[in-house]
Order: structure tokens, then C-alpha cells, then sequence
């Protein structure tokens, strides 16, 4: 279980701060997958990385139960000096997998090969991605955190990871922020809105979605 | 859906445990871990070669100041034989300001990993100190092992109380982490803090007291000196070390109540950049 108290978030701005979030209240509750609908600029992705831990908040709790993933095919964290085999071992030192088994996973599923021992900065950007998709797939964790899109890479790895997807979260929930209803619909079984730094959760994603049109027209 | 699968299974990632203190510990020091051994592949990228500059970085500086006090025939104020005198000032130093310099840029260098949840500033800290504290004592029993054979300096040169000098080296680890913390949240507040350390160092390295002790300088000079914390260390690691020198001239309690000075300030300035909600991106 994930809960969110009362969390603040404000940015320093040009002028002023800037307050993204306003007091959210949430719980994402074990064997639930929630969605969050929200315009571009609305704090979506702020939130999720609150809710996974890649940032903390102002003001605010967050109790954290469950062993969470990094927002799914984040490369950002990939130093360039090192191989692909070097980066892939350090995410498992922080969290306790087994070293071998995810080496084998990832070099088999993001079809890298010998270049698994190759320095990550002689990757292109669809290696890179595949790398980190791979990883966040070779890790089993209880809560999925999906940024609008699952995956990058060509047409053929997107139907691959998908999937994969569908496999891995038989027996984990996901919490995906999205300003499109389709993929919600297809992942979630809850959804919320978040609007004006405030997040309303709803008992159906069409309950959801008809307050999101709503608000957004 | 399971049964069928083309996929191989994912090893689970470790649950986080109930927080107690047990549990904290031991994820902090699985990322630690996984940070020195990260740090330690980085620092010089590729080039393994660059661990030897460690070494060969306060080598020249002996060597240098060595000619330097030949040449003016100058008396260094211990009961020790010049190399000794100088080797417990030079690495000691260096350690504190290579790693306060280091740490000024760790945020910045580390913003990608502070997004996993279990990484921050401070594991990253500590991960470098611990590395560089690793580094300095491989880099002192190379010192003293290579003196032996190359100036015949005996091994019982280097230690005159043993428990003295134990709890000094401690000690400076202690003040060194303290410095470094501060340091790598200063930076964050005011990122020209870097090169400002730069500048700052370079008189301190003749003031703290590498080539003279607090205890041979007249009391104007010494009680200026001593507001430096390093010039209290290097003289507590000098008295520990140095057989036959026995200095009144420092307080141990000075570095120690710095350091946590240092450190309250580095948490503080932590805190405020989290509440203010500050990205170490593009800094």
C-alpha cells in the first residue's frame, strides 16, 4: 500500500514559486491498478515520482509499503563510462536482485548481446531505451509506475514489451499517469483527476474520465 | 498466463522491510556499496592508470618540499627525520581537501542516481569518503613500506601511541565526512563554491601546518593558526605518530565540535533545499 498525506510540492519559478501540488490525500491500496488523468503541465509526472520515491515532497507524507519501480524505461540514470553490464549491476546492489539472473534476463530480452560490455555513451538512444526497459522488466516489483508511454524502441521491441508487460503485472498493480484515457482503461481499474494541484479519486475510470473532460473544457 | 510464458521470471526485487533502524541500515549500506564500487569504476574512467596519481600526486609534492627544505638547510621543529615530517602533514591534507573538493561536485555528478529512492546526497557522501579513506591508508603503507627500503626509515618511525594515533586517524575520517557533507550542500545553494574551495585551499595547505607545528610557532602566529580545525588534526596526528614529539598546542575537542558544526549545517541546508522543492539538474 502507497499512501500520500497532505502532500505539497513548489518549485522555485521565474517569478515566484510555483505550486504544483496542493495538499494531495491518496491511497493506492495492494490489488488496485490506478490511473491518473491530468493536462499537460498539470503535475502528473511530479506526482508519480513522489509516489515512487525519485523525489521527495515540500510538505507532506509518504508511506511507501510495497517495493516500487523507477517511472518504466527511465535511462536517465545510466552513467556513460560504464558498459551496459556495469550500469545493470548497480541497480541490482540498490535492490537486492540477483545479480546473475537479471544479467542473463536483460541481455536476452533487450537483444543487446556483446554489447552489454560495451560503455553505455557508444549506445544509441534506441539501445539505451531498450536497456532500461529490459531492467525495469528483469526486476519483479510489487507496483508497476508507468509515465504515459510503456516502452520505446521500434514497432517489433513495443509488441515485446508489451508483452512482457502484460505478463509481469499479473501479480503487481500499476500506477500510471496518462492525459489519454485509452491506456488507463486498458491498465487500471481505478482512476483519479488531477486538477488545479488537487487530486479527486473516482470509483470508475468513465466517472473519472467524464469529470476530467469536464474540467479540461 | 504464467504456465505458458515466454519469458523467463524476474527475481524479485527486495520489499522494503518495516523501517527499524536494522532495516534502514542495511539498505543504506547495500547502496553504499553499490556506490563505491560504482565511484571506484568511474573516477578515472577507463583509464586505470589513474589510481596511481593518488599515489604519485603527494610523491611529488614530497619530493618537492624535500629538496625545497635541503636547500634552505631549514630544521623542522620535530624529533623526526624529514620524510616522516612531511609525509604526516602532505597526506592527511590532501585527503581532507581533494575530498571536500570532490564532494562539491557529487550532486551534480550523481543527479541520475538520486532518482532512485534509495540513493541521496548522503549515501553518495559517504560512499567517496569511505572510497577515499580506503585510498588513504593503501597510499600511507605504500609511503611508509617504500621509505623502508629507499631511505632505510624503520617501520617504528611512524607510531609513538598507538591508541593516540588510532583515535586521531578516526577522528580525521570523522572531520573529513563532516567537511564533505557540507561541502556537497553547499554546492547545491551556490554552485561556485567549487572553485572558491579551489582558491581557499591553496593558502590553508601553508597555513594549516604541513611544514611547521603548532607548537614551534610564536603564540600570535600559533593562535591563528589554530583556528584552522586541520592544523589541530595534523598536530594530534604528528604527536600520536612522531616518537619523542609531544605537542600541547592543539585540542582535540576543536576539530571534533567543527566537524559537527559542519555537519548540523550540511542536514540544515539538506532540509531547506528539499523544501523548497530544488532540482540538482542542470546546475
Amino acid at each position: 500500500m502507497i499512501e500520500l498525506i497532505n502532500i505539497e510540492k513548489t518549485y522555485p519559478g521565474k517569478h515566484g514559486r510555483i505550486h504544483v501540488l496542493r495538499g494531495v490525500t491518496a491511497t493506492f491500496p495492494r490489488g488496485e491498478s490506478i490511473g491518473i488523468l491530468g493536462q499537460n503541465g498539470a503535475g502528473k509526472s511530479t506526482l508519480l515520482r513522489i509516489i515512487c520515491g525519485s523525489e521527495g515532497p515540500s510538505f507532506g507524507i509518504v508511506r511507501r509499503h510495497v517495493a516500487c519501480s523507477w517511472p518504466l524505461g527511465f535511462a536517465g540514470s545510466f552513467a556513460g563510462s560504464l558498459t551496459g553490464a556495469e550500469n545493470l549491476r548497480f541497480v541490482c546492489r540498490i535492490y537486492g536482485a540477483d545479480i546473475n539472473e537479471v544479467t542473463d534476463f536483460v541481455a536476452d530480452f533487450s537483444e543487446l548481446g556483446p554489447s552489454m560490455n560495451e560503455p553505455v555513451k557508444t549506445y544509441s538512444t534506441g539501445m539505451r531505451s531498450r536497456l532500461a526497459f529490459a531492467l525495469s522488466m528483469a526486476v519483479r516489483f510489487q507496483v508497476y509506475v508507468i509515465d504515459e508511454a510503456l516502452a520505446a524502441g521500434d514497432v517489433a521491441f513495443q509488441r515485446k514489451a508489451i508483452r512482457i508487460f502484460e505478463e509481469r503485472r499479473a501479480g503487481s498493480d500499476v500506477i500510471m499517469v496518462s492525459h489519454a484515457i485509452n491506456m488507463i482503461k486498458q491498465y487500471c481499474t481505478k482512476a483519479g483527476v488531477l486538477n488545479g494541484g488537487k487530486l479527486t479519486m473516482y470509483d470508475t475510470i468513465d466517472e473519472a474520465n467524464e469529470n476530467y473532460l469536464r474540467a479540461i473544457s | 498466463m504464467s504456465s505458458e510464458s515466454s519469458f523467463p521470471a524476474a527475481p524479485a526485487a527486495a520489499a522494503p522491510a518495516s523501517p527499524t533502524l536494522g532495516n534502514n541500515l542495511t539498505v543504506m549500506w547495500r547502496v553504499v556499496y553499490a556506490l563505491m564500487l560504482r565511484e571506484s569504476r568511474t573516477r578515472y574512467g577507463k583509464n586505470d592508470l589513474g589510481y596511481l596519481w593518488a599515489l604519485f600526486d603527494p610523491l611529488i609534492q614530497l619530493g618537492m618540499f624535500w629538496i625545497i627544505f635541503g636547500l634552505l638547510q631549514r630544521v623542522i621543529p620535530v624529533p623526526a627525520t624529514l620524510p616522516v615530517f612531511l609525509v604526516t602533514g602532505i597526506l592527511p591534507y590532501n585527503f581532507w581537501r581533494n575530498t571536500v573538493a570532490r564532494s562539491a561536485s557529487a550532486a551534480r555528478a550523481n543527479t541520475p542516481l538520486l532518482t532512485y529512492p534509495q540513493v541521496s546526497v548522503f549515501d553518495v557522501i559517504i560512499a567517496r569518503v569511505l572510497l577515499d579513506s580506503a585510498t588513504l591508508v593503501v597510499v600511507t603503507i605504500i609511503f611508509i613500506i617504500g621509505l623502508r627500503f629507499t631511505t632505510g626509515e624503520p617501520f617504528s618511525h611512524w607510531q609513538r601511541v598507538a591508541i593516540l594515533q588510532a583515535s586521531a586517524v578516526i577522528t580525521l575520517f570523522y572531520f573529513v565526512f563532516c567537511s564533505a557533507i557540507f561541502s556537497a550542500n553547499f554546492a547545491r545553494i551556490w554552485p561556485l563554491w567549487q572553485q572558491v574551495w579551489g582558491y581557499l585551499s591553496r593558502p590553508m595547505y601553508f597555513a594549516t601546518g604541513i611544514f611547521f607545528t603548532l607548537q614551534s610557532l610564536p603564540t600570535g602566529f600559533r593562535s591563528l593558526a589554530q583556528v584552522l580545525p586541520m592544523a589541530h588534526m595534523l598536530e594530534w596526528i604528528r604527536t600520536a605518530s612522531i616518537p619523542g614529539f609531544v605537542s600541547t598546542s592543539y585540542n582535540p575537542w576543536y576539530p571534533i565540535s567543527f566537524g559537527a558544526v559542519l555537519l548540523l549545517l550540511g542536514m540544515l541546508m539538506d532540509w531547506y533545499l528539499r523544501l523548497v522543492g530544488h532540482s540538482d539538474e542542470g546546475r
